[in-house]
């Protein structure tokens, strides 16, 4: 969260962390990565990684965006199709016209969870909005610097005869809001559709196991489920952004009353933007619980845990039993659909309101 | 033949190939946390080595952290344990420690 | 880390697939500032009840079954980077895993721990598992150098990848950071050439 809004990140650099979630830092062109603790002793040691070069994929969206979808809708949208293992052993590029038409926010959301279809990472090419996300921030290049530093940015692109391992094209029309209904982020599906059945093949005993860890059947619509606690945060979804959203939408509604709304913001930073534009006090007074920032109800390692058998629809990256306290039920969503599930009690489709 | 945005970003930092294919790849900032980082700091101190760039380096803490009066220490100690560890060994190793907001050597030292 | 040549032993059978990084070794266990004592909240929440006591029912808990090779279904390691997992399996004393699949974070980290991976197909796995179930305590044999694994019992080989490289440090017990240390001149080149 805080490398950015630090103008620390910046285009063409090598960026890696002891986090998976480092892919984030994709948006900005950037190779980012996680790594483990013996690697992060490397780069303490010695500022470099021995690695093996991963393959080359792109993804390209294109078209417009639906109203009410936003790009973690996308990004769960790409995962559904091409599952929580397909893209091991690949580093992402993602491009096309809806990719290029996010602001920085949503594209960060989008390289984010690139690792949840097991990608060593993701990309985006840098543009103007880049350019201007960087421009002024505390350690970004000044004056000439900077000019110079754009020059080269500008560079950073794929050329029209470069070679991809693998590449996938998608509609942004066919995206719609979109939700998880198992134990991993490639169980996802748009709200309308139906929970899928798996039979026959290997997977059918783990796709049951999940099923059941979940409290959900084949042939189920997630619209409409009765939902114990909102989790709006995470590395994911956590930016002035999503906040902003989320505050506009929820404004002069209220939380209902079986559910246990929660909002953390990702760093100390978003905390006071969001102050001095008044959103704590918008959602504290629809009954939100605004938080300090941290990784909070994302993992179960801190405080913020969901109790055991509880659903909560949450804006973070990964729905693993578990995950956010032993036997707790995750579905992942956009900040929209999780501040309109909060409002209603109950799995809602956004775009009614819209 | 022209290059991906990957390619033109990794070969730019490739500092050296290792018989077999594997590349060093040179890393323009390190971020580091405090959960994935205490056995690597071990580990520097058990070679009798430095962080070979701190200027490069950024650490923070953000796992742990209640989300709730971030003013008072962590009340689970292993959570603090693990907190006043990361402060402890970016002061020993001279590496900038980015609080979430929370005044985090104030509230340690 | 520890050299690793040779190894003969016998196995612990865990045939589960999708075995993911949560489950090796659950994030509220990660609080741990050392690389040690890990071991005893491997599989924590497969081997214990939350009132901790064993669940008797999980192989790690049937004495029957031991050794320092663990034999586990595909796409084993899949989920977070946490180094905490190799760590774990480590510390309880597992030096080889034999699987049909890795993951590749786990892969590299169970490398740099001096920690074994050892792909096979799936009809090697299946046999390996099915020679453990008449006997648990047949013995597999790994050779490093030769990059084979062994079944005693039926004389079974198979051979194994692994990158030249990382061979040399798992047999001479070097790591990552002692060749990187070794090519600090050109490091230092590299970052002169980029002012």
């Amino acid at each position: 969260m805080i490398g950015p809004e630090l103008g620390v990140t910046q285009p063409g650099m090598t960026i890696v962390c002891g986090d998976s979630h480092t892919s984030t830092h994709g948006a900005f062109g950037t190779i980012a990565f996680g790594i483990g603790t013996s690697q992060v002793e490397q780069v303490l040691a010695t500022q470099c990684l021995l690695l093996s070069r991963p393959k080359k994929m792109r993804i390209n969206v294109d078209g417009e965006l639906q109203k009410g979808v936003l790009s973690k809708d996308i990004i769960l949208y790409i995962i559904s199709q091409l599952t929580a293992a397909g893209g091991t052993g690949y580093f992402i590029e993602y491009a096309g016209s809806a990719i290029r038409n996010l602001s920085m926010e949503g594209r960060m959301t989008i390289c984010n969870m690139s690792i949840e279809m097991g990608a060593r990472g993701g990309m985006i090419a840098p543009d103007q909005i880049t350019f201007d996300y960087v421009e002024g921030r505390e350690f970004a290049p000044k004056g000439t610097d900077f000019d110079q530093a754009k020059a080269y940015w500008s560079t950073l692109y794929s050329d029209n005869d470069a070679v991809f391992d693998k590449e996938y094209h998608y509609r942004a029309e066919e995206i719609e809001p979109m939700l998880t209904y198992g134990t991993n982020p490639g169980m996802g599906i748009r709200i309308n559709d139906a929970i899928p059945t798996v039979s026959g093949d290997q997977g059918e005993a783990s796709f049951k196991k999940a099923l059941n860890y979940m409290g959900l059947s084949s042939g189920d619509k997630l619209l409409g489920h009765p939902i114990d606690y909102v989790f709006i945060g995470s590395c994911t979804n956590s930016r002035i952004e999503d906040l902003r959203l989320v505050a506009e939408f929820v404004k002069g509604k209220k939380v209902a009353e079986n559910v246990n709304a929660m909002v953390v913001p990702g760093s100390q930073q978003v905390r006071n933007q969001a102050r001095s534009e008044g959103l704590d006090q918008i959602l504290t007074e629809a009954g939100f619980d605004f938080r300090e920032a941290g990784c909070s109800a994302c993992l179960g390692m801190n405080e913020d845990k969901v109790p055991s058998g509880q659903y909560c629809v949450s804006t973070s990256n990964r729905n693993f039993e578990g995950r956010q306290g032993p036997g707790a039920r995750t579905i992942l969503a956009s900040p929209l659909m999780a501040a309109a599930t909060a409002i209603e009690g109950k799995i809602v489709d956004i775009r009614k309101y819209l | 033949m022209g290059k991906t945005l990957f390619e033109k970003v990794w070969d730019a930092h490739v500092v050296d190939r290792v018989d077999g294919g594997m590349e060093v790849l040179y890393i323009d900032k390190h971020l580091i946390h405090e959960v994935t980082s205490p056995q690597a700091f071990q580990g520097l101190r058990d070679r009798q080595i430095a962080v070979a760039r701190p200027q490069k380096t950024l650490a923070t803490a953000d796992h742990n952290v209640p989300t709730k009066d971030q003013h008072l220490p962590i009340k689970e100690a292993l959570s603090r344990l693990q907190v006043e560890k990361l402060v402890e060994n970016c002061d020993e190793f001279g590496v900038t420690l980015y609080g979430l907001g929370a005044p985090i050597r104030a509230s340690y030292t | 880390m520890e050299k690793i040549e040779l190894l003969k032993s016998s196995c612990i059978p865990l045939p589960i697939e999708d075995v993911d990084t949560d489950q090796i070794i659950p994030a509220r266990f990660l609080k741990a500032t050392t690389k040690e004592g890990f071991g005893q909240n491997l599989f924590r929440d497969w081997r214990y009840h939350s009132n901790d006591t064993p669940k008797e029912d999980f192989i790690l808990n049937n004495s029957i079954y031991s050794g320092s090779i663990l034999v586990a279904g595909k796409n084993f390691g899949c989920g977070s980077s946490r180094e905490h997992a190799a760590w774990s399996l480590y510390d309880f004393g597992i030096r080889v895993v034999i699987s049909s699949f890795f993951a590749d974070i786990f892969q590299g980290n169970a490398l740099n721990n001096g920690l074994l991976p050892i792909t096979v197909d799936d009809a090697f796995l299946d046999h390996l598992f099915q020679e453990i179930e008449k006997d648990p305590r047949v013995q597999v044999e790994v050779s490093v150098p030769d990059q084979t694994v062994r079944i005693s019992s039926t004389g079974q080989v198979r051979s194994f990848d692994l990158d030249p490289y990382k061979k040399l440090c798992l047999i001479n017990g070097y790591d990552d950071i002692d060749y990187l240390l070794s090519i600090k001149e050109k490091i230092e080149q590299f970052e002169f050439s980029k002012i």
